[in-house]
């Protein structure tokens, strides 16, 4: 670290280490700590295996990650049409489809690899039941700084590549 | 006053104040700094008006809160009886299986407040699984909160009911 001292105050420059190029993570603290707290969902896109974008629904949503191994995750449509009967814990079949499409909550465990830069999810409840116990949920970490975080879902159920954009909630 | 005399009343307070138990002042803590944390539900139990009680969420509801020190929540609870979709395609989901599946479940996020004085929690809704409650407010009156155990009743549910609903803190 580098010292300035001008008229008796002294201030440390500090030097800068580059981070890892290409990797956009910076050292530091471990993944594990940075993960830990509530993101929100900002956009994603999606892939198939033959490489042919799917269209991703217009989104809302918060991940949240909390220090004794436990997240919640939701997202919603932002477009979904209110539920028109008086009790809107009872839509009809086709109000329940729109909303069911491209809406999903879960809750589970989960773990950080360090090295591969992957949290793993043991999801034990969700809207999606088919989620629930799924082996190997992964969510691979490709950046992730003080405001922002991406993470890709290199499988879903429906066979699909997602990659997550998230900013960090205030 | 002379000075001895102030001195003397100060070095009593101190005294005092040092022989208070301290659980006297963790007895203080505010609604607010107890309901921080993460919650199990144990049960919902729901009365219609016309007095009929049920189990909310079905026999063994599964539900967990965060409630964060940022004032940031989120919250989920499923019925456990759900049957899984025939395809993992969500989009290949028939119109029963998502009624079945959105009927039996309720997730949503945003921030929360505590007014100390009435003991009500009140949710303000960014994202909700129910598109009706998007962006809206939820209340919730906070009858009992110990180290292990909250309890708290939703008297004004969407469809006229009364939930009592016990979470307890999760280890």
């Amino acid at each position: 670290m580098n010292k300035i001292c001008v008229l008796g105050v002294c201030a440390v420059a500090l030097v800068t280490i580059p981070a890892f190029p290409n990797t956009g993570l910076a050292q530091g603290k471990p993944l594990k700590d940075q993960l830990v707290g509530t993101w929100i969902y900002v956009s994603s896109t999606g892939k198939r295996d033959d490489g042919s974008t799917v269209p991703r629904p217009s989104l809302q949503g918060a991940v949240t990650y909390t220090t004794d191994g436990r997240f919640h995750f939701i997202t919603t449509r932002t477009d979904t049409p209110k539920v028109s009967s008086s009790d809107p814990s009872r839509p009809t079949p086709e109000e329940a489809m729109s909303i069911a499409s491209g809406s999903v909550a879960y809750t589970g465990t989960y773990t950080v690899d360090e090295v591969t830069k992957t949290v793993h999810a043991n999801v034990e409840t969700s809207t999606f039941a088919n989620l629930v116990g799924a082996p190997n949920q992964r969510r691979i970490i490709s950046s992730i700084t003080a405001d922002e975080m991406k993470f890709t879902n290199p499988r879903t159920p429906a066979g699909v590549t997602l990659e997550f954009v998230w900013k960090r909630a205030k | 006053m002379n000075r001895r005399y102030i001195i003397n009343l100060s070095a009593l307070t101190a005294v005092g104040l040092a022989l208070l138990p301290s659980n006297a002042i963790s007895q203080q803590k505010s609604l607010k700094e107890q309901l921080i944390g993460t919650w199990t539900l144990v049960s919902a139990a729901q009365v219609t008006k016309e007095g009929v009680k049920s189990d909310r969420w079905g026999p063994n509801p599964r539900g967990r809160a965060i409630f964060e020190a940022n004032g940031r929540y989120s919250f989920m609870i499923f019925r456990t009886d759900v049957p899984k979709f025939a395809s993992n395609n969500m989009n290949q989901v028939t119109a029963e299986e998502a009624k079945a599946a959105i009927q039996g479940m309720t997730a949503n996020y945003g921030t929360w407040s505590i007014d100390e004085a009435t003991k009500t929690l009140t949710t303000n809704i960014e994202g909700s699984s129910s598109p009706n409650l998007n962006g809206g407010t939820q209340k919730r009156i906070i009858s009992s909160l110990s180290a292990d155990e909250l309890k708290y009743t939703n008297p004004a549910s969407q469809i006229g009911s009364v939930d009592d609903v016990v979470w307890k803190r999760a280890k």
